[in-house]
């Protein structure tokens, strides 16, 4: 069973790699057959691990509220099916609010206690050390905040609106913050694709070899 | 019909607000707030909370359920109908019936198919990834030679060289540590903080009714 497993394995990697001569139907088998599998694989984890857990613990009781509970996403994803009619698609609209409201919720919970509080907790780090190291990394926050900003515009003679002289320079150098980041960000990702391609390449050599 | 319109609107603008506040005073409030804290667990907001997440959970597993019926529902249209590349769409289905078939089967080989063909595909993906980095990074310059251009691609440089164990010349891998604890710090920050500013604007106003572009 590996044995077969392994052999298909490495023909698929095969026909991935073929990519690099150009889109063939080797490449594409290969892709489609990655979209069956990854649907199966979620199709196994949505019934087994959510689905038939969630039924379980509320509709399969047999207390009406629990009946209840338990139905409300049944009645969620119909609505949802309603999307498509145009007669109906406002009823679809609930369930989507529904989903909206907690979504935003969420996310903001999430934003504010994973991302503002602890960069705002941990920007005591950025100030420890090189006094001129510190003044860079916080001209670098300041003026890549503004860069995102479009408020404090104003209104050319020729009725366009644009950016006020200063905050124009201001975002131009957080523009440069940002195009940095961006660049060290592509340059990792450069490295882990590497990093990735190496370990294949050995993967399949020890195999090929036995060692 | 106006007035059934206006309903329906005003029912998912309602649902959005009570549904969206319930769940950040569930997760957001804790024990410390006084008079908020005792309201909050006094009406039973956390569990309110608890289960309109696992709900708002269900019905995502729900639709993505109902996405991949879809799939399967529009591949064996394309190969009943006998439409060029049903070819591919024979491997879409066969796989997936493989790997349930598999599953249900005996349980332990699904991994094995996880493990060597599933993880494969992805890799060699992934691996492929670098080619197009690459090739990307190389024709920026050609196709569009500008100051942010080079500036970019003279960071993506630094960044990679100085990565390389170069001994004596390690004056560019001092310059990538400071490139990457001072400009890349302060740039990150920065996207951060604005993503979360402008999430948190975003949440503020479908909570307070100000958003309601899911309506339409």
């Amino acid at each position: 069973m590996e044995g077969i497993a392994l052999i298909a394995s490495f023909a698929l990697t095969l026909m991935i790699l073929s990519y690099l001569l150009g889109d063939n139907p080797l490449y594409r088998l290969a892709v489609y057959t990655l979209i069956g599998l990854t649907a199966g694989f979620i199709t196994i984890v949505t019934v087994e691990s959510v689905l038939i857990p969630w039924f379980e613990s509320t509709v399969l009781t047999g207390q009406p509220i629990n009946i209840g509970i338990g139905l409300i996403p049944v009645l969620f994803g119909v609505l949802l099916l309603f999307k498509t009619s145009p007669r109906l698609g406002q009823a679809g609209n609930l369930a989507l609010a529904f989903l909206v409201g907690v979504g935003a919720a969420v996310a903001l919970v999430g934003i504010v206690t994973g991302t503002l509080i602890p960069l705002t907790l941990t920007i005591g780090d950025a100030f420890t050390g090189n006094l001129l190291n510190t003044l860079i990394v916080f001209i670098g926050v300041i003026t890549s905040l503004i860069y995102f900003q479009y408020a404090l515009v104003r209104k050319t003679p020729q009725g366009t609106v644009e950016r006020t002289p200063l905050m124009k320079t201001l975002g131009g150098i957080g523009f440069g913050f940002i195009i940095t980041t961006l660049g060290a960000l592509y340059a990792a990702a450069i490295l882990t694709s590497l990093t990735i391609l190496i370990e294949r390449i050995g993967f399949w050599l020890t195999q090929l070899t036995g060692g | 019909m106006r007035r059934s319109t206006n309903f329906w609107s005003i029912l998912s603008v309602a649902i959005t607000i009570s549904a969206g506040i319930i769940t950040v005073l569930g997760l957001l409030v804790g024990d410390q707030l006084g008079l908020l804290s005792t309201l909050v667990t006094g009406l039973g907001i956390r569990t309110q909370a608890t289960i309109l997440l696992r709900i708002a959970a269900i019905t995502i597993a729900l639709t993505l359920f109902i996405g991949i019926l879809n799939l399967l529902a529009v591949h064996v249209e394309r190969i009943v109908t006998r439409r060029s590349n049903a070819f591919y769409s024979v491997a879409l289905i066969l796989s997936f019936f493989l790997v349930i078939g598999m599953y249900v089967v005996q349980r332990a080989s699904g991994f094995v198919i996880l493990q060597n063909l599933q993880i494969s595909i992805e890799s060699a993906l992934a691996a492929l990834l670098l080619f197009a980095l690459v090739y990307g990074a190389a024709t920026i310059t050609r196709r569009r030679r500008s100051l942010t251009s080079i500036w970019f691609v003279g960071v993506v440089l630094i960044v990679l060289i100085g990565a390389i164990p170069l001994g004596e010349f390690a004056v560019v891998t001092q310059v990538r540590d400071w490139l990457l604890t001072v400009p890349v710090n302060a740039g990150a920050r920065g996207i951060l903080l604005g993503i979360a500013l402008a999430t948190l604007v975003a949440g503020v106003r479908v909570l307070i009714g100000l958003e309601r572009s899911y309506r339409e």
